[in-house]
């Protein structure tokens, strides 16, 4: 995910150039791709009863995942003047729900009793709303704004 | 004819500039503020369109509008920062939306 990520570290020594930034986004990006593969791994590991705690615990680090990138693709959609741009961040939050609600959906019934029928859930609905953003940015990108509709700004 | 300072006046804007970042910079989709922020939003442009942009500007639907509008918003909001810089949510709380930045001595 390649995030503008310079509202989160505006003064910081560790993130101050943008290589730097982009660098951070790609590793987030890995993490997360980590973590939904971990639960899809441990799916066809673990057994529901045994190791209902080791399953939950993947279960509650994708939960963080999907809603930490959904508000990182807030913060960096919410900052970017092209609304294009903005479409393509929030493409990525679809992917990545769409990456984990892939393996969910095997899984939901199996470790229904570990928090993964709620994650489902949880997961559509982002899934639903990065949607929504994306589609009305790309409707938005492609509308010219009339001359005379609005104030002038300085 | 609209005149130079638009159909739209600067206060009618800061409001949609508001709704604006509450819904689409909303860190809680699923939260009570944020589809709060989306209802209202709507609503207002939906206001807009009827009362002062159809009677000028019968050529632009509602939905062109909508989109006129968060394009502008979006401008807006990208040049005022993050809203919500998590160092310290006081702070941030306390910086209202402005749709003129040089207006608050800030750089454009």
């Amino acid at each position: 995910m390649h995030l503008r990520l310079d509202g989160f570290c505006s003064g910081e020594t560790f993130c101050s150039d943008e290589n730097g930034m982009t660098a951070i986004a790609e590793t987030l990006s890995k993490v997360n791709e980590c973590q939904v593969a971990a639960l899809k791994k441990a799916g066809t590991e673990l057994d529901p009863e045994k190791n209902r705690a080791e399953f939950t615990s993947l279960i509650h680090n994708v939960q963080a995942a999907v809603v930490h990138t959904y508000q990182m693709s807030a913060f960096a959609s919410v900052q970017e003047p092209d609304p294009k741009k903005a479409a393509m961040i929030w493409k990525e939050m679809m992917d990545y729900c769409e990456s984990a609600l892939t393996v969910l959906k095997d899984l939901k019934d199996k470790y229904f009793c570990c928090g993964a029928p709620e994650l489902y859930d949880l997961v559509l609905d982002y899934r639903g709303e990065a949607q929504k953003r994306y589609y009305q940015n790309l409707q938005d990108s492609e509308c010219q704004i009339p001359p005379g509709l609005f104030p002038e700004m300085n | 004819m609209p005149d130079s300072s638009g159909i739209i006046s600067r206060d009618e804007l800061k409001q949609l500039a508001d709704f604006f970042a509450r819904y689409d910079g909303a860190l809680d989709p699923l939260s009570a503020d944020c589809q709060d922020a989306e209802y209202q939003f709507n609503a207002l442009v939906e206001k807009l369109h009827i009362e002062k942009v159809r009677p000028v500007m019968q050529t632009i639907s509602l939905s062109q509008f909508r989109c006129a509008v968060r394009q502008k918003c979006r401008l807006i909001v990208s040049k005022q920062g993050p809203s919500y810089p998590c160092i310290n949510p006081e702070i941030a709380l306390a910086v209202p939306i402005s749709i003129d930045p040089i207006e608050d001595g800030k750089d454009p």
